[in-house]
């Protein structure tokens, strides 16, 4: 085996390390959260997937419905969850990574609420849509739980 | 053809044009440049205010997020064209840095933050949330504003130049419009100016001011119409008047040539580089050209006398050569070749240029003056005839004014032709001037006559009076009118003062004969008396009616002689011979009473008509066989002063030999050279100086000796003891004048003559008489001032005889003075050789004044300074020295000589001769103005035998003995010789007080 396979080898062990870390505290993180979602064909995402829902990489759910993001807002209880957990940042940089990508065009921006009951009230009228709120908040059996797993 | 810009149409367009070109210009570049900067502030304000709305958005959606209302903001940004990126900034607060936060689209940072002002327009919008500071950069491209500013202006520079163009060719028909009816009439005037009257004028029904021009040009046309008629008539009426006018110039020359042919005038004209020349017939006529002759220069110079050939062809190459206008024309003479006269021409000369000023030819005038030459050689004789004459010829105009007059009348008048010139020739004519004569002159010459051999007494410049022999003839042209007078008249002054000699004389004869002391009778052959005078009578006691036709041995011969004298009479008769004819013979006379007296008698036969006369003078000689003891003594006296006078003679060449002879010896005691040389010059001198005197001696004693002879025997032996003794006393010892001069005799004779008159004693003196007295008064230089001796004279018995002896006595006085004067002068001649040449006696030095020292020698070399040289003697008479004085004539003797003998060969020739006295003595210089003596010599002159006149008689002793007297006298001598002058200075100790 070559010095540079040696390497690499090295390189994504450690890696794969890491990801596994992290999939642990997300599993704790996202705990304190509870992802719902109206028609979207979905009820469980890995970690990943969902992160790439909220971070706009993926527009559209399996089912073609367009994917309409409901975050919390700043002022939120779970603003800082969400931000940590999802974004892996502060609340405050949770607004400039939305206004990046709806300043540039890439994704369609999404809607922040307050409380949490307006979120599901906003979720439920709104198909394709997904939101996280607090893991505490009691959710409407109109709406679907998707389950976050790492 | 006139040029486009200079016609009018181009003068009305042009300012048209400029202003159109001008306005077109300024919207040209004015109104885009506005446009284009209204456009890109417009289009800021755009960029600005989307700026603007990006910020809120963003603001608006950090705030609220609210992201959907930024989404349309993007959105309705993101459709608009006209920026090119959009950019949020965002600022740290803190370090002011700058962060590109996101672009759109998306581009890299450094393009965003690094501004390109040239390629992008920017605006920029800043904002604040609680999150976030920015703000938002949006972005437009330049290139794109330009592109839309050019796509704004684009019509204008489509429509400007159309508009441009289009205006000038507007305009420019406009301009023609106005100028075409100009050129119309312009037309219409060349038309005219052409002669084409018949033409219409455009225009004429306009109302304008070109209609009005068009009526002038009208009007114009039709008065040229008829001033072609006029001029048509007035050419017609010239082109007679030509014709006669030529006629009448042809005529003329006829008339020239015949007029060339009789004055015989002619023209030539030679050409000068083809060597030919032409002329007129009657030049041909006049040089008797021969049609063979060769009518070229050399063949004009053959035509003139051989003599003048070669004059004639350097005179007319140095006319060509030198081109001059007006030459000195001259007479040529020509031999003509048809027929071998002679003849005289005259030329005149002038030249004909080309453009480069070159002669190329000279043309003139000839003429044959052959006759004026003859009558010029005429005049010239007959001109010096009248000007060289003796005669006086005056020349008048016809108003009797001189216009000439010759040498002759000059010398005779005393009036040079200037001062004659305009006068009347009666100013010589004065108070004694006849006045018949006068009349005579006056009234020929008023009615134009000739006057012949009118004689008429006239007075010159100097009051000279002379008679002259008149001949005037007037001088008429062919007309007959009066030119002029030419007089010629002759000096007659001495045949006329003959003639009234003659007269007087006549008058003085029979007027003397009567006063004569002598009897005059004249008798016929047979012895009968025909004339007796006064003194006959007085001697004879008989009257003239007493003897007139007596027979003369009947009346006043004795009878012892009476036998005698009629034998010699027809002895005479018989042979025409008689032996006491024309003789003195003594004999005696027989007065009235038989008293008989000694009488001289002379008989000389006379010729009166035709008639053999014999004239008796008769002399009573009683008184002068009285004198004749006095004579005798005074012709002892006589004698004895002439035997005086030779003695002294031969005693003074006597002197001047011996002193000649010590001279010679002293002389050749010094040395025989030196003294042969000055005896000869002081003997020159000698003999010239005394014979000078001797011969004034011998001239005076002649005259002493005819005076007393003429005194002795013809008055003394006659006069009254009475008269004799008044002339004595009244004679004067000596007379300066006793020769007067005629003008002087005659002023001062009027003057007694008048002087005479106011006296009573003369006033029973005849005119004559009276004249006469004045005459021998003045002659005796007896004055008016003299008036106790004139009274004396006037109340003697006999006057005249009584001057007469005081004239005589007076001259022999006088004459004798004169010689006395010369002997005096002949003996200082003696005393100055004897001081000269006298032995050198002195034993010692004695006090000698210089001046007389000197003076002695300048008297012997009296005759050679007196010739040529110029004496400056200034020598004090009071300077003395001490010093042996012949010594010192020596040594003056050869200072001068020298000097003479320097100066020979002079022009100037001056002797100064000076004495000064100085600290050192007493200096004398003798200087002269021959050649300087050269400095090399100076120093030798003195030497013995030293001379420069070895052509001459210079032995170099000279100087040599005046440096030794001056040695032997103490003196010192020195020379200068400088500027043509060269003194030698003597400088002698002083003399003790």
């Amino acid at each position: 085996m070559s010095k540079a396979y040696y390497h690499i080898t090295i390189g994504f062990l450690l890696l794969a390390g890491m990801l596994v870390s992290a999939d642990t505290s997300a599993q704790q993180a996202w705990g304190e959260l509870t992802v719902i979602g109206n028609k979207t064909g979905q009820t469980q995402l890995k970690t990943s997937e969902a992160r790439n829902i909220f971070r706009a990489k993926a527009t559209t759910w399996p089912n073609k419905v367009s994917v309409t993001i409901a975050l919390p807002s700043p002022q939120a209880n779970a603003a800082e969850p969400v931000a940590r957990l999802i974004y892996g940042t502060k609340p405050a940089s949770v607004q400039k990574f939305w206004l990046l990508q709806v300043f540039q065009g890439r994704a369609t921006p999404p809607s922040f609420f307050d409380t949490d009951q307006e979120l599901i009230q906003f979720v439920q009228k709104t198909p394709g849509a997904i939101g996280v709120i607090a893991g505490s908040t009691p959710v409407p059996p109109t709406l679907t739980i998707i389950s976050i797993q790492n | 053809m006139r040029r486009f810009y200079q016609q009018i149409s181009f003068r009305i367009w042009f300012p048209y044009a400029l202003v159109l070109l001008i306005l077109i210009g300024f919207v040209t570049i004015n109104y885009p440049n506005r446009q284009a900067r209204l456009f890109r502030e417009n289009k800021e304000r755009e960029l600005r205010e989307l700026a603007k709305t990006v910020a809120l958005g963003v603001e608006l959606s950090l705030s609220t997020n609210d992201f959907e209302g930024l989404k349309r903001t993007v959105d309705f940004v993101s459709g608009s064209n006209d920026f090119e990126f959009v950019s949020i900034l965002e600022k740290d607060t803190i370090t002011k840095k700058e962060t590109v936060f996101a672009t759109f689209p998306e581009l890299p940072e450094s393009q965003v933050l690094v501004r390109d002002e040239n390629k992008y327009v920017y605006q920029e919008f800043d904002f604040t949330t609680s999150e976030f500071t920015g703000c938002i950069l949006i972005a437009a491209s330049r290139e794109k504003f330009d592109a839309l500013v050019w796509e704004l202006n684009r019509p204008v520079y489509i429509i400007l130049p159309i508009v441009f163009v289009v205006g000038l060719i507007v305009f420019f028909f406009i301009a023609r419009q106005i100028t075409r009816p100009i050129f119309a009439l312009t037309e219409s005037a060349q038309e005219l100016g052409k002669g084409k009257y018949d033409i219409s004028i455009p225009g004429l029904t306009k109302q304008d001011e070109i209609g009005e021009l068009s009526h002038a040009f009208d009007f114009l046309r039709q008065g040229l119409i008829e001033l072609r008629q006029k001029n048509q008539q007035l050419t017609q009426g010239l082109e007679s008047e030509v014709e006669l006018r030529t006629k009448d110039l042809n005529d003329a020359l006829a008339r020239l040539e015949n007029l060339n042919k009789i004055s015989k005038f002619g023209y030539y004209t030679y050409f000068i580089e083809e060597d030919r020349w032409t002329c007129s017939d009657s030049v041909n006529d006049i040089m008797g050209f021969t049609p063979a002759r060769p009518h070229t220069f050399a063949g004009w110079v053959e035509m003139i006398v051989p003599e003048d050939q070669e004059v004639m062809a350097a005179y007319f190459k140095n006319l060509i050569e030198t081109q001059e206008r007006n030459p000195v024309l001259r007479d040529w003479q020509i031999l003509r070749p048809i027929d071998g006269q002679h003849r005289w021409i005259t030329a005149t000369t002038d030249f004909v240029l080309d453009a480069q000023g070159n002669a190329v030819s000279f043309s003139g005038i000839i003429q044959d003056i052959t006759d004026r030459k003859l009558i010029e050689e005429e005049v010239s004789r007959l001109s010096l005839v009248a000007k060289y004459t003796s005669n006086l010829v005056v020349i008048t105009d016809a108003n009797r004014k001189i216009i000439w007059v010759n040498d002759s009348f000059e010398k005779l008048t005393g009036y040079p032709k200037e001062e004659v010139i305009g006068m009347s020739p009666a100013m010589f004519q004065f108070e004694k001037t006849d006045p018949e004569t006068r009349k005579y002159i006056r009234e020929c010459l008023e009615q134009e006559l000739p006057i012949n051999n009118v004689e008429i007494l006239n007075r010159g410049k100097y009051g000279n009076e002379y008679w002259l022999n008149l001949n005037i003839v007037p001088i008429r042209e062919e007309s007959g009118l009066l030119r002029g007078y030419i007089a010629v008249e002759s000096d007659i002054s001495e045949r006329k003062t003959i003639d009234i000699a003659l007269r007087d004389s006549e008058l003085r004869m029979r007027q003397t004969m009567d006063a004569s002391l002598d009897a005059i009778i004249i008798m016929d052959l047979e012895g009968v008396i025909r004339f007796w005078n006064q003194p006959a009578t007085n001697i004879f006691g008989f009257t003239k009616e007493d003897a007139i036709g007596v027979r003369l041995s009947e009346l006043i011969i004795p009878d012892q002689y009476k036998q005698a004298h009629e034998r010699g009479m027809a002895h005479y008769r018989n042979t025409g011979e008689g032996p006491v004819l024309n003789k003195t013979i003594e004999i005696t006379g027989l007065r009235k009473g038989n008293i008989e007296f000694p009488i001289d008698i002379s008989i000389v036969p006379i010729d009166q008509d035709g008639v053999r006369l014999f004239c008796a003078f008769i002399r009573d000689i009683t008184v002068r066989k009285q004198q004749e003891q006095i004579r005798e003594e005074a012709q002892q006296a006589l004698l004895r002063n002439e035997e005086e006078l030779r003695k002294m003679n031969e005693t003074l060449e006597q002197k001047v030999l011996e002193n000649t002879k010590k001279n010679l010896d002293l002389s050749r005691m010094i040395v025989d050279q030196e003294k042969l040389a000055t005896v000869g010059e002081i003997s020159a001198g000698i003999a010239h100086d005394l014979n000078t005197p001797l011969s004034s001696i011998k001239a005076g004693a002649e005259s002493v000796s005819y005076s007393l002879e003429t005194l002795i025997g013809q008055q003394l032996s006659q006069a009254d003891p009475e008269l004799l003794s008044v002339a004595i006393v009244l004679a004067k010892p000596i007379v300066k004048e006793i020769y007067l001069g005629g003008l002087q005799l005659r002023q001062e004779s009027q003057r007694m003559e008048s002087y005479l008159r106011s006296l009573q004693e003369a006033s029973g003196l005849s005119d004559e008489l009276r004249s006469q007295m004045a005459d021998k008064l003045v002659r005796c230089r007896i004055a008016e001032e003299d008036s106790d001796s004139i009274r004396r004279i006037l109340t003697s018995r006999d006057p005249i005889a009584v001057l007469n002896l005081i004239q005589q006595i007076q001259t022999i006085r006088t004459l004798l003075d004169s010689i006395r004067i010369s002997v005096d002068r002949a003996s200082k001649v003696i005393r100055d050789v004897r001081s000269f040449i006298k032995k050198d006696v002195q034993s010692s030095q004695q006090r000698i004044l210089l001046r007389d020292n000197i003076s002695v020698v300048l008297n012997i070399f009296h005759y050679e300074l007196r010739r040529d040289v110029t004496l400056d003697f200034s020598v004090d008479p009071d300077h003395i020295i001490m010093g042996y004085e012949v010594k010192l004539f020596q040594l003056w003797s050869n200072l001068i000589k020298n000097a003479l003998d320097a100066m020979d060969e002079e022009t100037d020739k001056q002797l100064v001769i000076r004495s000064e006295k100085t600290a050192a003595g007493v200096s004398v210089s003798v200087e002269n103005t021959g050649p300087e003596i050269p400095a090399a010599i100076i120093s030798q002159i003195f030497r013995k035998f030293f001379t420069t006149k070895h052509h001459k008689s210079g032995t170099g002793l000279g100087l040599s003995i005046v440096k030794n007297v001056a040695d032997e006298h103490g003196a010192t001598i020195s020379v200068q010789s400088a500027n043509r002058r060269t003194a030698f200075t003597i400088t002698f100790p002083s003399v003790d007080a």
